[in-house]
């Protein structure tokens, strides 16, 4: 059997080598790109879940908003709501100024999405309320 | 002149006398004593391929520097061995005209005239004959009645060799150790392939899990939708708090007062009793609270609007 040039050899696995080298570097930059697809999905999933929770937890917001009205510190305040299937509306002819700060500092530090706003003084210490939070 | 060939033979004799060829035919060339080295030698192996093996360390004392080809052949209880660098055989070869593509093959003296019984004449000045049973080229005013070379009517024997420049680059075992080295690298990266390309299907898994488990929409676009339509809401709503507490945080004298706080559409305003020559420090006051603040005063108000 006559015997194969040597350097025959070494040019096949050379040139073996240098495509599957080239598949390789192509299968590797594929698998990148996914793995940073899947990392990016991770991410905007998990922002996307810590969002929604802080302000589109729905149910949670109208009863805290339900025993937030019903609270001592409000309860003399009179405070009429109307609750819709996306909003939760809070109003009042007259609210001592008091009343009206903790309300609003009550609001304004949870995580309740204000949609409108609407306060008028009334007296030095009383004002008008109307106020949207949306469910 | 060395040549020895008729024209419708293709044997010639090669030596570093000869002349020059100019032909295009093909040649089986047979290398004079001058073109190689050779020893005969009882070795203790039993096959050409060992004694091979054995052939460099055997010429070690008697060969120049540079690099050789080795070839053995049984004859009797020794081997015959051949030592002869390529590159110069091919070299002077070319330089007398006679290309590698012209040659069919080579052969060494000492296996075609191995058997003869007189001297071969090869030129004017130069024979052939055996000493000890090696063949070696003597003048040809020290033998008697030398014979010519036959080459109508020659046979060769089975002892041909390849010539080849690639002897030259590196040599064989070497070229054999590069193979093998890349052969484990080229395994290696195809063993690699495999476990990257088997990794898709489970990245693929993986990104299924995370859709069905966080219910995402079917594409990254809407889900990029959902998420900066919850970033926009979140970030009105800090602005509208920050908005909120820097209008109360303002400082205002007996009489003066904010009559009304408004929000709606993403404008935040506020209508301030307050004397005009406060309304720049109010804004400067808001500005630096790194809000955005339009005002107007009419009727003794100060009409401001904060764009959430």
């Amino acid at each position: 059997m006559k015997k194969v040039n040597p350097l025959y050899i070494l040019s096949f696995v050379l040139l073996l080598l240098i495509f599957v080298g080239v598949k390789l570097s192509k299968v590797s930059k594929d698998k990148d790109y996914l793995e940073s697809q899947l990392a990016q999905n991770e991410s905007i999933a998990l922002e996307i879940t810590a969002l929604k929770k802080s302000w589109a937890a729905s149910k949670k917001n109208s009863s805290s908003l339900d025993r937030l009205i019903r609270s001592s510190s409000l309860r003399s305040a009179n405070l009429k709501t109307k609750k819709k299937r996306d909003s939760y509306t809070i109003s009042s002819e007259s609210i001592d100024s008091k009343s009206v700060d903790f309300l609003l500092s009550k609001i304004y530090n949870g995580t309740y999405m204000v949609k409108k706003l609407y306060i008028k003084r009334v007296t030095p210490h009383s004002v008008s309320l109307k106020m949207e939070i949306a469910l | 002149m060395n040549l020895k060939f008729n024209t419708t033979a293709n044997f010639i004799f090669a030596d570093i006398s000869m002349d020059d060829v100019n032909s295009e035919e093909k040649f089986n060339v047979v290398l004079s004593p001058s073109f190689y080295w050779v020893i005969k030698k009882a070795l203790p192996v039993k096959y050409a391929r060992d004694a091979i093996k054995l052939a460099p360390s055997i010429f070690e004392d008697i060969l120049p520097s540079g690099t050789f080809s080795y070839y053995a052949y049984k004859e009797g209880d020794a081997f015959l061995l051949f030592a002869y660098n390529d590159k110069e055989i091919l070299e002077k070869l070319n330089s007398k005209g006679l290309k590698s593509s012209n040659v069919s093959k080579y052969y060494f003296a000492q296996s075609e005239f191995n058997q003869v019984e007189d001297a071969i004449k090869i030129d004017q000045n130069s024979a052939l004959t055996l000493n000890n049973d090696v063949l070696i080229k003597v003048p040809l005013s020290l033998v008697q009645s030398p014979k010519e070379i036959d080459t109508d009517n020659h046979k060769y024997s089975k002892h041909s060799i390849q010539l080849s420049r690639i002897n030259q680059i590196a040599d064989t075992s070497k070229l054999n150790k590069i193979t093998i080295t890349l052969a484990i690298l080229l395994m290696l990266f195809v063993g690699e392939y495999f476990i990257k390309t088997s990794s898709f299907s489970d990245i693929e898994n993986k990104t299924t899990e995370v859709f069905k488990k966080y219910k995402l929409q079917s594409s990254k676009l809407q889900n990029r939708s959902v998420l900066s339509s919850l970033n926009k809401k979140y970030d009105e709503q800090i602005s509208l708090r920050k908005a909120f507490v820097a209008l109360n945080s303002l400082k205002f004298a007996q009489g003066e007062y904010i009559e009304i706080i408004e929000y709606e559409k993403d404008v935040l305003s506020a209508t301030i009793k307050v004397d005009q020559s406060k309304e720049k420090k109010i804004i400067r006051d808001l500005k630096m609270k790194h809000l955005a603040p339009t005002s107007k005063y009419k009727k003794e108000r100060l009409f401001v609007e904060i764009k959430i």
